[in-house]
């Protein structure tokens, strides 16, 4: 698990690290940036990458990290959710006073576990068997689900790569999630101990791979973006460079950016092709669907390509 | 009606724009986000709702985009099978007519050999046959204006997911 557990470490940190800069510069993107940065941190206090002792020193050497770091992970969780949320008009808001309840509840059952003076890496799995140590597993849990299945719903129309991977990576969250709780209540009612391996086992695998699936969604988004502003100005180029230009009429407005005039030449282009005056071969047919589909993204539209509908409009939704 | 009218003279070209950007100032098109948020506002200063329809037709030819005037409603027609991207110029050519009251253009469009449905009053031709001087003006001007308006469109090389995400 300590390999899963680095893995993960590592996936987030590379992901904080690298959309660091466009932090800075884009406001928007900063709270899935501070997301994985808290979400690295959180993983690093389970002690793969320093032992948990001397983190947990500082703090006094009660587990009081292990509160830290369920704290941070619904932190994380929850800035994600909120970009998303953010992202989505018709998206139901998060009252951050709610969220701040969430993540502050869990701390009242927590400090009521009765406790050695020493760090232990399985605490919680310890004193399960206490009430106050499975209510705060269970008031953790059920935010962690919670917050996660809000950011489920926030992307639930997208169907983007990256929403796909943040949609799975956000159902594993709430699978793992009611397989510790089931864990943690089974051992608790039963009294039986050790605590029962193959839950445990399973959470640890769904959760951290869920994490892993769902900072590789906003690597995914990352990854077309760039892609997308790389194939632009290079399109363009060739479209241009293939003497498809000189098709486009001399009434047409100026195109304040490389975008726009690619969205020029592109209908000018296909207007060359409906009426028969131009044939493309494989290559320009390619690159001018490629161009096509970077517009359509661009334009945001509710048209489909394909599919007869028809929408009226009266005129009511203009004041 | 044509893409590629005559071309013609600068000081046209320049009237063309001077007017059409006047149209759209004055229609209060200007920063309106969306194809439908145009559609909407074009619908009130016309008084009467535009409906747009996303139809197929393989007789259409080199026709793609078709308005059609009723009493009740005004009709947009674009090709289903075009492209997005495409089709939203082609909506807004036709959206543009209606915002500058152009003429029909009737005898034009049944030079084309189609049945197109009664109260068919401007066509938008990919080709650049069956236009006379005085039509491709108009055209100029539908297309002018509908180029202007899909370039504002654009939000970007990001979406609002990608900027919080990307």
């Amino acid at each position: 698990m300590a390999v899963l557990q680095t893995v993960t470490f590592a996936v987030l940190a590379i992901a904080f690290l690298v959309r660091l800069p466009r932090a800075i510069t884009h406001r928007e993107g900063r709270l899935t940036v501070i997301g994985t940065g808290v979400g690295a941190l959180a993983i690093f206090t389970l002690g793969t990458i320093v032992p948990q002792e001397q983190l947990d020193a500082p703090l006094g050497g009660h587990n009081l990290l292990k509160l830290i770091q369920t704290s941070l992970a619904l932190i994380a969780v929850w800035l994600g959710a909120q970009a998303a949320i953010t992202a989505n008009p018709t998206a139901r808001r998060m009252n951050p006073i709610n969220v701040a309840i969430m993540v502050a509840l869990p701390a009242i059952p927590f400090l009521l576990i009765q406790r050695t003076d020493s760090t232990d890496k399985h605490f919680l799995d310890q004193n399960i068997r206490q009430l106050p140590a499975w209510l705060y597993a269970s008031l953790y849990l059920a935010a962690l689900a919670y917050i996660a299945t809000r950011l489920f719903v926030a992307f639930r129309r997208n169907r983007a790569l990256g929403a796909w991977l943040i949609k799975l990576g956000a159902a594993a969250i709430v699978i793992a999630s009611i397989i510790e709780q089931t864990n943690f209540t089974i051992q608790l009612f039963t009294r039986r101990a050790p605590t029962a391996p193959l839950l445990s086992t399973t959470f640890n695998l769904v959760f951290y791979l869920g994490v892993c699936t769902m900072t590789l969604g906003i690597v995914a988004y990352t990854s077309t973006r760039a892609i997308r502003q790389w194939q632009v100005p290079r399109i363009l180029q060739r479209l241009q460079n293939d003497g498809l230009a000189g098709s486009q009429s001399e009434t047409r407005p100026h195109a304040p950016s490389q975008l726009g005039e690619l969205y020029l030449l592109t209908v000018a282009i296909r207007d060359g092709i409906v009426s028969g005056e131009l044939q493309l071969d494989h290559r320009q047919l390619r690159t001018l669907h490629r161009a096509e589909r970077i517009i359509a993204h661009s334009l945001d539209e509710p048209l489909t390509e394909g599919h007869p509908t028809i929408t009226v409009y009266t005129g009511k939704a203009t004041p | 009606m044509s893409l590629t009218p005559e071309p013609p003279a600068g000081d046209r070209t320049d009237s063309i724009a001077r007017d059409v950007h006047a149209a759209i100032t004055a229609g209060g098109l200007n920063g309106l986000p969306t194809l439908a948020a145009i559609i909407d506002r074009v619908a009130t200063l016309h008084g009467k709702p535009i409906r747009l329809e996303q139809v197929g037709d393989a007789e259409w030819g080199s026709l793609t985009g078709l308005w059609v005037e009723t009493p009740a409603v005004s009709r947009i027609f674009t090709r289903r099978t075009d492209p997005v991207a495409y089709q939203v110029v082609c909506a807004l050519h036709e959206v543009m007519h209606i915002l500058l009251n152009h003429p029909s253009c009737l005898p034009t469009i049944s030079e084309l050999g189609l049945s197109l449905p009664p109260g068919a009053r401007r066509a938008r031709n990919a080709g650049s046959a069956f236009i006379s001087r005085v039509q491709a003006s108009y055209e100029s001007e539908a297309e002018f204006g509908a180029r202007v308006l899909a370039q504002a469109l654009l939000h970007g090389l990001e979406d609002p997911v990608e900027r919080r995400f990307g």
